[in-house]
């Protein structure tokens, strides 16, 4: 029975009905997440200088964030691509399933990334329900190909979050004398001398990672920069708080809960 | 250029100048390396940057460059750097070097010491040792090749020769320099200068072909030697060297060998031909003080005092007999005393009877002082004994000038009897009463002090004798027709008497010539006279005068005229009959030889060996209207009215009254009365010779006016014509000896002077004459004196002499010596200095011989003092001493006058290229000069950059921007990454 101030006491018993099953399917779908994490373990991402390179960062945030959503009781799945796709698992909430996603991400032989896009259209197709989409990567590849994937997954409305990957010494190029830079994935070596690169080559990357910011923005995509040296809980915290601040903001669009 | 020309130099530049490139191409070949995953953005930026990078790199290999070629400019500049070779016209390369030749006066006069409160060297001679050295370390720092010799002026010997840049040569120069000492002796800088003249025409070899030689000579000529080893070394010596020619003169230069005079231009003439031919000729002055710039003419020089002369009265004197002795003091210098101290050695002991306190020269003069000493006759069993005596001058020269002037040594022969040599054309009718022989033994042997004379009558064959000087106290030829062998064996001893006694002169013997109707006027002219350079003074005309009627006789024997003039009161030959020529006018000369025109006389190249007449015979010009009339014209022109002259109008008025009054008093043959009258009128002191107001007509006469000075003349022409008629009796040096001519007979043939029928109470003046006479000509002087530095022979008769002989020195030190045991059979205070060998000359005669000089293998006298020749008589146990006195040069060294600057350095008349130069070498602030460093060049160089710091200081600077720009461009590992 309908309560006196309850405004649903004028609808039709059977509409009131419908409105149940619908809502019980909005509860449903808010209250069990399937989220994706896509990490990318190419070689690029072996790079690193300090306690753990961007493949080992990126693995860890992959875990820490599996971790979490299990502990929620939400379903992960997890896609690990270099060249391709490599491993893809489907997304279980078991807490045991945590195992699988940590072992999906040990790679011996990294490849080389080449197309993204099609990487991002296997990761679409793989997930067929909207849901939350979580990218660790470098994203040294293409920019147009990086956005068009990033477009087809944000078309099928996925809450998408993107952490960018980078090692310190790739965003301080802090590099004296002479240097041989061999280049990962198959980019030519260059030999030179990299105080003479430097500002040129700062200035090319913050053109990237504004291009990327902007790419993401527009999208609606989450987008956070993360350096290796940075504290992985530190990182993480602050993030889960951004997220959190974020669903009480006014005309927020209702997104996956995190 | 050549150090840029060798190969290692080569290696080593190349390398240096590859090395920025070497450097830079290193720096970009050690890198690091990185797997890298961002390379799009490295690839963008370096895309970017290319161009910048690029000028970047340029930039650091230039700069790199730029830092080399200073460097090597900077290295260049120390190293060996020479403006690109000169080549001649067949394009074979030119090479220049310095031929340094230097004349070391090491002569007497050097020895003039340095006053010791100046400090430095003690004595010219070790400041010319010491510029010598300074001048072999200057060209051993040239870049060029050089080339040093010095030759001593004394022996014209090469001491050193070679390249000062070569091993051990400095040291060696050193060595040699500092062992050298200068000799007492003096040499002429002709000499000397021509040896350097002759080195500098002698191009030495060049240190390549030097070595080249050496080799040569360490190699035999075996097949060994492959032809590309030659025609390298002939490649390598295809060079022409050029030698700059630079002759140094180290001398005091004095004015006795440096003034410019008439006879100096010998000397001159050398040093104009070195400069001539291209050299530069440097005169280094060594004597203090050194000359100042500003007082060219007047050079400042160091006083001193000088013994010139010292001679007995007699070379050979009688025993128990007092000699007189003649010292002659010269004050050379401008020091005032009026005393000084002369102390007399007799046989090294000194004698306290001579009073050593003696009036001092003048600044500038001379004075003659005479002492006397007893002399005891020699020992039972001895003919003669010899003494050595010497005199020194005590306290002065203490600080400056020479030492070995203020000592003289003579020695003096004591002898029992002391015999003269008459040779007589006559012969035996000479010995006569009235005969030539006869008058001079006469006068000779009777006068006082003359008991030991002993005149030897002898025939021309005497002269053949080979101890001439040491028999005979001196030699009269009277009336001899020529001095030709009488008897010659051989061809050849024609001219033998006559070359014996041309030695005997020459040696310090003396020789009087008396002439007569028997001499051949054409030898005497021909051969004796020889256009002076014969012993004769004069030569004579063909024509005997003719001889005086017994009218003419008697007539001048009444006239009051004097028949003879003495014309030089003071020589000591005339100083005993000088106060009677006018006492006795019954002097008659009826016949004499006539000597030519005094203008027919040859001039003597030196003043000493001028003829110098003693005796004139009067002209016994009348006093008529021609004589008369000349007179009064010489007096009108005396003027007595003009203004000008005032202050003498009345002593000239006062001498022209006289002069008319003694005009018209004199006879007709009393001319000589207007010619004395005349002479006073030259020579009127004035009435007041010591006041100041005093007016003189020597004053007058001595004005610079050309009228005062023609008249004068005028008036000593016409007096002396007056006057004086044919000379007498002569005079001239002959070497070290004297010859006197008496132009008439010493008997009684042509001249009543000796007595006899013409003879009046004049003749008592012949044996004062002739006393006179033998006292010159057995006074020592010279004759027994030799001097330091020059060559002496004894020539003996091998028949009668061993060819070997003793020589025994005065010790330096010998008055220092007493008490210290004569050695046996050496006199006291002599040393044994060794035997002498002698050698064979032609005629059977033994010649021992000393140069002028010491040297390897040849013995001479180095210094003043007594020498003892002892030989040894073949058959005879006694030994034979000859003594000889030998004294420093003291004519041409004690004066130690300056040549004035500008006289010995004489600016070029007409330059023209290729001329070298004569210059003052000034050691403070040497001249430039092409050839060698000097430190004017150093300090007189063009400054350029690297004189300043701006150089240094932009090489800082770019050194620093180098290394920035280095360590901002290029990898530097550290520790932890190590380089690819």
């Amino acid at each position: 029975m309908a309560k006196k101030d309850d405004p649903r006491r004028f609808l039709h018993p059977a509409t009131i009905a419908r409105i149940a099953r619908l809502d019980l399917r909005a509860r449903y779908v808010e209250t069990n997440l399937r989220s994706h994490l896509v990490v990318d373990v190419s070689e690029s991402m072996h790079y690193g200088h300090g306690p753990l390179n961007k493949y080992e960062y990126a693995c860890t945030i992959g875990a820490c964030l599996a971790y979490l959503l299990l502990r929620q009781q939400d379903s992960v799945g997890m896609i690990t691509f270099d060249q391709n796709v490599r491993q893809v698992l489907p997304a279980r909430s078991h807490m045991v399933h945590i195992d699988a996603i940590v072992k999906s991400m040990d790679v011996s032989r990294p490849r080389e990334k080449t197309d993204i896009e099609k990487i991002l259209r296997q990761v679409c197709e793989s997930v067929q329900s909207r849901g939350l989409v979580v990218i660790v990567s470098d994203l040294f590849v293409d920019r147009e190909s990086l956005f068009r994937g990033l477009e087809m997954l944000a078309h099928r409305r996925h809450d998408i979050l993107l952490f960018h990957v980078l090692d310190e010494e790739e965003m301080t190029f802090p590099f004296t004398g002479t240097t041989r830079f061999e280049g990962m994935e198959e980019m030519p070596h260059l030999v030179c001398d990299p105080r003479a690169l430097r500002d040129g080559y700062l200035e090319a990357l913050e053109e990237y990672l504004v291009e990327v910011r902007r790419g993401c923005t527009k999208m609606g995509i989450d987008y956070n920069l993360v350096r290796t040296n940075d504290y992985l809980d530190a990182v993480l915290s602050k993030f889960l708080h951004r997220r959190m601040a974020m669903r009480t903001m006014p005309g927020h669009k209702k997104a996956a809960p995190t | 250029m050549e150090f840029f020309l060798n190969p290692w130099s080569m290696v080593a530049g190349g390398a240096m100048i590859s090395a920025p490139i070497l450097i830079h191409l290193i720096n970009r070949m050690r890198f690091k390396r990185i797997r890298w995953a961002a390379m799009e953005f490295l690839l963008k930026s370096q895309k970017r940057n290319r161009r910048r990078l690029i000028i970047e790199q340029i930039i650091l290999l230039m700069l790199r460059c730029l830092m080399m070629v200073l460097a090597g400019l900077l290295l260049a500049r120390y190293i060996g750097y020479q403006p690109p070779p000169e080549t001649d016209e067949s394009g074979v390369r030119i090479v220049p070097g310095t031929l340094h030749v230097a004349l070391l006066d090491d002569t007497l006069s050097t020895t003039d010491r340095t006053p010791q409160a100046q400090g430095g060297e003690p004595d010219a001679f070790s400041v010319a040792r010491k510029r010598i050295k300074d001048l072999a370390l200057l060209a051993a720092q040239s870049e060029i090749d050089q080339y040093l010799r010095v030759v001593l002026m004394s022996t014209q010997d090469v001491l050193f020769e070679g390249d000062p840049k070569e091993g051990d040569a400095l040291n060696q120069l050193e060595t040699k320099l500092n062992t050298l000492t200068p000799k007492l002796i003096h040499a002429s800088p002709r000499e000397g200068l021509k040896k350097c003249k002759a080195l500098l025409e002698q191009p030495p070899l060049s240190k390549e072909e030097r070595q080249a030689a050496a080799e040569e000579a360490n190699k035999t000529d075996s097949q060994g030697e492959k032809k590309d080893d030659k025609d390298k070394k002939e490649a390598k010596l295809a060079v022409k060297r050029v030698w700059y020619k630079r002759l140094y003169v180290y001398s005091d230069f004095r004015d006795s060998d440096w003034g410019r005079r008439v006879g100096s231009e010998g000397l001159y003439r050398l040093v104009d031909d070195v400069r001539d031919a291209g050299g530069n000729v440097w005169l280094v002055d060594a004597a203090d003080p050194p000359r100042q710039p500003g007082a060219e003419s007047l050079v400042v020089y160091h006083n001193n005092y000088a013994i010139t002369d010292l001679r007995p009265e007699k070379r050979i004197a009688p025993g128990n007999s007092v000699v007189s002795f003649t010292v002659e003091i010269a004050n050379l210098g401008g020091d005032t005393r009026e005393r000084l101290l002369m102390k007399v050695f007799k046989d090294g002991e000194e004698d306290f009877t001579v009073n050593p306190d003696v009036t001092a020269p003048p600044p500038g003069g001379r004075v003659r002082q005479t002492f006397e000493m007893l002399f005891e006759a020699p020992e039972e069993g001895q003919q003669s004994k010899q003494h050595r005596i010497t005199v020194w001058l005590q306290n002065v020269d203490v600080e400056s000038g020479l030492l070995a002037d203020n000592f003289r040594h003579t020695t003096l022969e004591i002898r029992r009897d002391v015999p003269t040599l008459v040779i007589d054309g006559s012969g035996e009718v000479g010995l006569q009463p009235g005969g030539d022989t006869r008058v001079i033994k006469d006068a000779l042997e009777s006068a006082k002090d003359s008991e030991t004379t002993k005149v030897v009558a002898a025939g021309l064959t005497e002269l053949l004798r080979d101890d001439l000087e040491r028999e005979y106290a001196a030699i009269y030829l009277v009336n001899i027709e020529n001095l030709k062998h009488p008897k010659p064996e051989n061809k050849g001893e024609e001219d033998l008497p006559l070359e014996r006694l041309k030695k005997f002169v020459d040696n310090g013997g003396n020789v009087v010539f008396f002439t007569g109707g028997r001499i051949d006027v054409d030898y005497y002219n021909k051969v004796l006279f020889k256009e002076k350079k014969g012993l004769f003074p004069v030569p004579l005309e063909k024509q005997v005068t003719e001889k005086l009627s017994d009218e003419e006789i008697e007539k001048r024997r009444n006239s009051s005229a004097p028949k003879i003039y003495v014309l030089d009161p003071e020589h000591p030959v005339t100083v005993g009959i000088a106060p009677l020529q006018l006492s006795i006018p019954d002097l008659i000369i009826s016949q004499y030889t006539p000597a030519k025109d005094r203008s027919d006389w040859p001039k003597a190249a030196r003043k000493e060996e001028e003829v110098k007449e003693l005796i004139t015979l009067a002209n016994l010009k009348k006093v008529n209207d021609a004589t008369r009339g000349q007179t009064q014209g010489l007096l009108k022109k005396l003027p007595i009215d003009d203004a000008a002259y005032k202050k003498y109008e009345p002593l000239l008025s006062k001498h022209k009254s006289l002069i008319e009054q003694t005009l018209l008093e004199a006879k007709a043959d009393e001319m000589y009365k207007v010619a004395n009258a005349l002479e006073a009128m030259l020579n009127d002191k004035g009435p007041k010779p010591k006041e100041k107001d005093n007016v003189s007509l020597v004053e007058f006469w001595s004005r610079p006016e050309q009228e005062v000075q023609d008249l004068r003349e005028n008036i000593v022409n016409f007096r002396r014509d007056a006057l004086y008629g044919s000379p007498l009796a002569l005079t001239r040096k002959y070497g070290k000896g004297n010859v006197v001519a008496v132009l008439t007979t010493s008997g009684t043939a042509w001249s009543g002077w000796s007595g006899g029928k013409q003879g009046g109470a004049a003749s008592f003046t012949f044996p004062m004459f002739m006393v006179d006479l033998q006292k010159f000509l057995t006074a020592g002087g010279a004759g027994v004196s030799q001097l330091v530095g020059e060559k002496y022979e004894i020539t003996v008769d091998e028949k009668l002499y061993e060819p070997r002989m003793r020589r025994l020195v005065q010790g330096e030190d010998a008055e220092n010596k007493k008490g210290v045991p004569p050695q046996p059979g050496i006199p006291a205070g002599f040393a044994d200095v060794g035997e002498l060998t002698s050698q064979r000359a032609p005629g059977g005669k033994l010649v021992f011989s000393f140069a002028a000089v010491a040297g390897p293998g040849k013995q001479g006298v180095e210094r003043g003092g007594i020498n003892i020749f002892r030989l040894k008589p073949k058959g005879k146990n006694e030994l034979e001493d000859r003594w000889v006195a030998f004294n420093v040069d003291t004519e041409n060294e004690s004066n130690l006058k300056r040549a004035a600057s500008n006289d010995v350095s004489r600016p070029v008349e007409r330059p023209f290229e290729g001329r070298g130069t004569i210059g003052w070498y000034n050691v403070e602030d040497p001249p430039q000069d092409q050839g060698m460093p000097s430190s004017k060049d150093k300090k007189n160089a063009k400054e350029d950059l690297s004189h300043g710091p701006w150089l240094f200081l932009v090489f800082l600077l770019i050194l620093i921007v180098e290394q920035a720009l280095a360590v901002h461009l290029s990898f530097h590992a550290k520790r932890s990454e190590p380089a690819a």
